[in-house]
């Protein structure tokens, strides 16, 4: 088997796409950033996160969600696995795994409707904190957001509850 | 004799036209077909982008290279590995239940989901891959 000829062509024709590829994404307008930070869904604007009802859940970045949970007594609901909640979460969440929604419905019906309600998961690409937002949203609670940035984000700044 | 080598000469002419096909709409909107990738949950994001911005450039090249007749070695050889990824990540997408658009032909909402239709597809481009790239190393370069 000629494997010099095939490694050689396999290494130009990748060599040449690549440069092809960073010259197409620098000048085309669908360009992509190339980073390491998956990007995060835009924050709620701030007479969002004053309105007593909303359209639909909203998604809050940390210094938001830190100012609902102090200034307005926010509700944090991690959305992950027990075991996942349990390794670390949010100081003060209650857990609520996305898969057990069904089992969670009494402790659901008991929060306060007049309360903000914001789930959370780990972060892009999870979307349970989002899922679990639009859930509580169908049933009727009228303050609800997400914090997509999540677990990732929170940890790399704040303090953690085991 | 002649079987083989009309086997052969179609087996190049719809594998390259397959990847050219599947790069074009890929090169005109990275940022979608990174979406795609994304959707998958397999890689670290940064790979997640660098594959959105190199891979359809590799898929068009070889493309090209299988129906022009040339350096058919590394671009059968690429097709190769490349459909033996794409089968890895469908195979895992379905493995875990994941209803996600495909990123094989197009991207974003106009893309099919994956599921048993893409495997088939991709099973028969590897098979495909294969004839072209056995033939060519028998070839003396």
């Amino acid at each position: 088997m000629p494997i010099k000829k095939i490694l050689i062509e396999t290494v130009v024709i990748t060599v040449v796409a690549t440069l092809l590829g960073f010259a197409n994404n620098f000048i085309n307008p669908n360009r992509v950033a190339i980073t390491a930070m998956r990007p995060v869904a835009p924050s709620a604007s701030d007479a969002e996160l004053e309105a007593d009802s909303l359209q639909g859940p909203v998604v809050v970045d940390r210094e938001q969600l830190k100012k609902l949970v102090s200034e307005q007594g926010a509700i944090l609901i991690d959305a992950r696995l027990p075991e996942e909640y349990d390794a670390g979460h949010i100081p003060g969440a209650i857990n609520i795994p996305i898969e057990l929604f069904g089992e969670f419905i009494d402790t659901i019906e008991a929060l306060p409707r007049d309360a903000w309600l914001i789930g959370y998961c780990d972060g892009p690409p999870c979307d349970k904190g989002k899922n679990m937002a639009e859930e509580l949203f169908y049933m009727g609670f009228m303050r609800v957001a997400y914090y997509d940035a999540g677990m990732d984000d929170w940890k790399s700044s704040e303090e953690v509850q085991r | 004799m002649k079987f083989k080598k009309m086997l052969l000469l179609m087996s190049r002419f719809i594998l390259g036209a397959v990847f050219i096909f599947a790069a074009v709409g890929k090169i005109y909107n990275p940022a979608a077909f990174a979406g795609d990738i994304d959707n998958y949950r397999m890689l670290p994001y940064i790979l997640v982008t660098l594959m959105a911005v190199v891979l359809p450039w590799i898929e068009l090249i070889c493309g090209v290279l299988l129906i022009s007749g040339k350096w058919l070695k590394g671009s059968s050889f690429i097709v190769i590995i490349m459909n033996i990824m794409f089968i890895v990540a469908i195979a895992s997408a379905m493995a875990r239940g994941l209803d996600i658009d495909c990123g094989c032909f197009s991207v974003g909402s106009s893309a099919s989901r994956v599921g048993m239709v893409r495997l088939i597809q991709d099973f028969l481009w590897l098979a495909l891959a294969v004839i072209v790239f056995r033939d060519a190393i028998k070839k003396r370069a």
